[in-house]
């Protein structure tokens, strides 16, 4: 058997779907978590597929397309419909659907701990004819319960609606009878779609619809559907749920969330995320160096061949162990941002950052991205898809890898632990990101020509709710498994890989030292491009090298080349360094996100651009803190000219962007 | 007047809704129709709007779109 698992956004279908298949997809208390069909074995000879949320088969979005067009051509035996307990009157839209396509459904009403009024689910089921069960976390797995609803579903059709025999769906319906038909839809359904003006359904079940793009230009009444089913549902729901409003807790705490105060709270809600992430997770961190320096020891100490004993000790747990040692750091930031996902806050951040995120072209539903790609950036690219609007997506999957992630958070710690820097520094690394893709967004906005993106984004904001322990450890969990999964595969492979150039020489073989080694010849040749970033040894140059593989490995590498002190002469180039790793070429797992979502010219692009950024913004700051202890006069006078230089550049943009807007008016 | 055009505890209900075919569609699909809304907060480019149960942020032109009446 196949099952379906669909419903509206942030109804618990993956939380439910993980707990079926004991897996550990992605969760967060908002929509657009799940942008792609997962499909996972339920036991023997049962699959079920977990699809992106959708409020109706009338998809907007290309995660609504995705599963319109699992649910209306895709092959699967039942549909389970997840509906959250608390909007059920909304949820039960797209279920209607499902019953104008005659489709083999189970209704899931989840969340059920949460209700907030009563609910009779067997009044429900008898008024819908279909299997209905109550879910929710709290219960235990609701595995048999699924299946055994499903086994009844399979033999059993819904009611069909009694609005599908109104005379208008009707007479249409008879018209449309073949084309549905060869289409494998109802020709009630594909009825209603066409009389909503939905040119996909209509033009699938051999319709062509009027030219006709707003609602007030021609007679045609595109609320009849939407009345008919909504009235339906009120029917249905009658004695069945009690009449809910928004919790009082969410409304007072909003008062204060997204009231004067909001900037600030945000601001401080930020703060302690990082103050927390640093403080709290460096003496765990020393801990955990300190470990690892005596398990090199052991292992230098025993008695093993000299290639043998080097491989283990600098290559494999100097390489790996260095960046295990920032552990702490990246699961504490993976709770924190888990804590705020799930507790709704990062919805009010959205709203909060809309206007913010107007300026450059986007809406505040880029905030999830930015804030997901503290974690990852390849996660955080891949959620774009959510972002309504072809141009503000495209332009959101470019500029959020400039954005500082959990790997790059592990070489800032390494740098700023080594040279006794202050968490203000590692700060300032996220905020230089930031603003270094505020600047790109802000170039692209002007180069394409197109003025901040008014998308007609509807988002649904949900109501606070206190983080559960289950959902936030499973989403630190799913998060922290991948990033050791990447240390244990790539930043293995290429610690091994870098060990390997590093203590071989083409012509005498293994040496032992760096010194003469295959990297030291490769690094050595494009080493002196980095000299005005005040990093141009080749061991800086290798350990970057790495990094395009996997950002976490530059720290391992630098291990393996002789540590801080070895690879940087100074505190300001070894900051310079830091610059250059904030912004660099992302990794090739971000990479290929970018060309898996905007094509392989923007991944292309994407290399040079985050290189010259890069390589401009280090060499700003390790030549201006090299003039500033040189000579303090000349530091100011040239920073004077930057800063004129800067002004200048924004006027431009300014100018350029007045006199296309006098151009549209004209 | 449009919901856009109130402030911040503006209360009533949703007369009609216009827009593209896709908005005016999607509004339709969320139960605005003839719903009471009431304002919670608001920016310079979107709308938080309780309808019922239902909370959603709605953006300027999409605001703009939804008529409604005033208690």
């Amino acid at each position: 058997m196949k099952i379906a698992l669909c419903g509206n956004p942030n109804v618990g279908k993956t939380t439910l779907f993980n707990r079926l298949t004991r897996s550990d997809e992605p969760v967060g208390n908002w929509h657009g978590v799940t942008v792609d069909v997962r499909t996972k074995k339920l036991k023997a000879d049962v699959y079920i597929s977990d699809l992106p949320g959708a409020y109706s088969l009338s998809a907007r979005t290309p995660e609504e397309a995705i599963t319109r067009d699992h649910i209306l051509f895709g092959d699967y035996d039942v549909i389970v419909y997840v509906a959250e307990v608390n909007n059920l009157r909304r949820n039960l839209y797209m279920f209607m659907q499902l019953a104008e396509l005659n489709r083999n459904v189970v209704l899931a009403v989840n969340m059920m701990d949460e209700a907030r009024g009563k609910i009779d689910l067997t009044l429900l089921s008898s008024r819908l004819g279909v299997p209905v069960i109550g879910t929710s976390v709290k219960d235990k797995n609701p595995k048999s319960m699924i299946l055994s609803a499903a086994q009844v579903a399979a033999d059993k059709k819904p009611k069909k609606p009694d609005y599908v025999y109104d005379g208008a769906v009707k007479k249409l319906a008879v018209s449309l009878q073949s084309g549905a038909a060869n289409a494998g839809l109802t020709s009630e359904f594909v009825a209603l779609k066409v009389m909503e003006r939905d040119e996909y359904i209509a033009e699938r079940g051999g319709h062509k619809l009027n030219d006709c793009d707003s609602c007030s230009a021609c007679a045609c009444d595109m609320d009849a559907p939407a009345r008919l089913r909504y009235r339906y549902i009120d029917g249905i729901l009658s004695g069945v749920a009690d009449n809910m409003s928004v919790p009082t807790g969410t409304l007072k705490l909003d008062k204060i969330a997204l009231g004067k105060l909001a900037l600030p709270i945000f601001l401080l809600v930020m703060a302690a995320v990082f103050v927390i992430t640093f403080e709290l997770g460096k003496p765990i961190s020393n801990l955990l160096a300190g470990l690892i320096e005596r398990a090199q020891g052991l292992v230098v100490r025993a008695d093993l061949p000299q290639w043998v004993s080097s491989l283990l000790s600098d290559g494999i747990v100097g390489g790996v162990g260095a960046v295990l040692a920032f552990l702490p750091q990246v699961v504490l930031i993976f709770l924190l941002t888990a804590i705020l996902q799930d507790s709704g806050y990062m919805s009010r951040v959205a709203f909060l950052t809309d206007d913010f995120f107007k300026k450059f072209g986007l809406n505040g539903r880029a905030a999830f991205s930015v804030v997901l790609g503290l974690g990852c950036s390849a996660t955080a690219v891949l959620t774009t898809r959510g972002i309504s609007g072809e141009g503000a997506r495209r332009r959101a999957a470019f500029a959020t890898p400039f954005c500082p992630c959990s790997a790059r958070l592990a070489v800032f710690t390494a740098i700023s632990a080594y040279f006794g820097l202050s968490g203000f520094a590692v700060a300032a690394m996220y905020i230089l990101g930031f603003i270094s893709a505020l600047v790109v967004l802000k170039v692209m906005q002007t180069i394409s020509h197109c003025e901040a993106e008014d998308d007609e984004f509807i988002m649904e904001m949900p109501p606070y709710r206190v983080p559960r322990l289950k959902r936030v450890v499973s989403v630190v969990w799913h998060n922290v498994l991948s990033f050791l999964a990447r240390v244990g595969s790539v930043v293995l492979m290429v610690s091994i890989i870098m060990w390997v150039l590093c203590s071989f020489s083409v012509a005498r073989g293994f040496t032992g030292g760096v010194e003469d080694s295959i990297m030291c010849t490769l690094s050595s040749l494009i080493a002196p491009m980095f000299a005005p970033l005040g990093f141009g040894s080749w061991r800086a140059v290798a350990a970057l090298i790495s990094g395009v593989a996997a950002k976490e490995t530059v720290v391992s590498v630098i291990g393996a080349l002789g540590g801080m002190g070895e690879v940087f002469g100074s505190r300001a180039a070894a900051v310079s360094f830091m610059i250059f790793t904030s912004l660099y070429v992302p990794c090739v797992a971000t990479l290929s996100a970018i060309a898996k979502e905007n094509g392989i010219k923007s991944a292309l692009l994407s290399v040079c651009v985050h290189t010259l950024v890069a390589y401009a913004c280090s060499l700003i700051y390790y030549q201006a803190a090299i003039g500033y202890a040189a000579d303090r006069g000349i530091f100011f006078i040239v920073l004077a000219c930057v800063a004129t230089g800067l002004v200048a550049v924004v006027a431009v943009i300014k100018i350029i962007q007045a006199r296309r807007r006098k151009v549209a008016r004209a | 007047m449009t919901l856009f055009d109130c402030s911040a505890g503006s209360c009533g209900i949703v007369s009609e809704i216009g827009g593209s075919r896709s908005v005016h569609r999607r509004l339709a699909e969320l139960g605005l129709i003839g719903a009471s809304y009431r304002v919670r907060a608001r920016n310079a480019h979107s709308v938080l709007v309780d309808f019922g149960n239902v909370s959603c942020v709605i953006q300027s032109s999409v605001a703009a779109n939804i008529k409604i009446l005033e208690r």
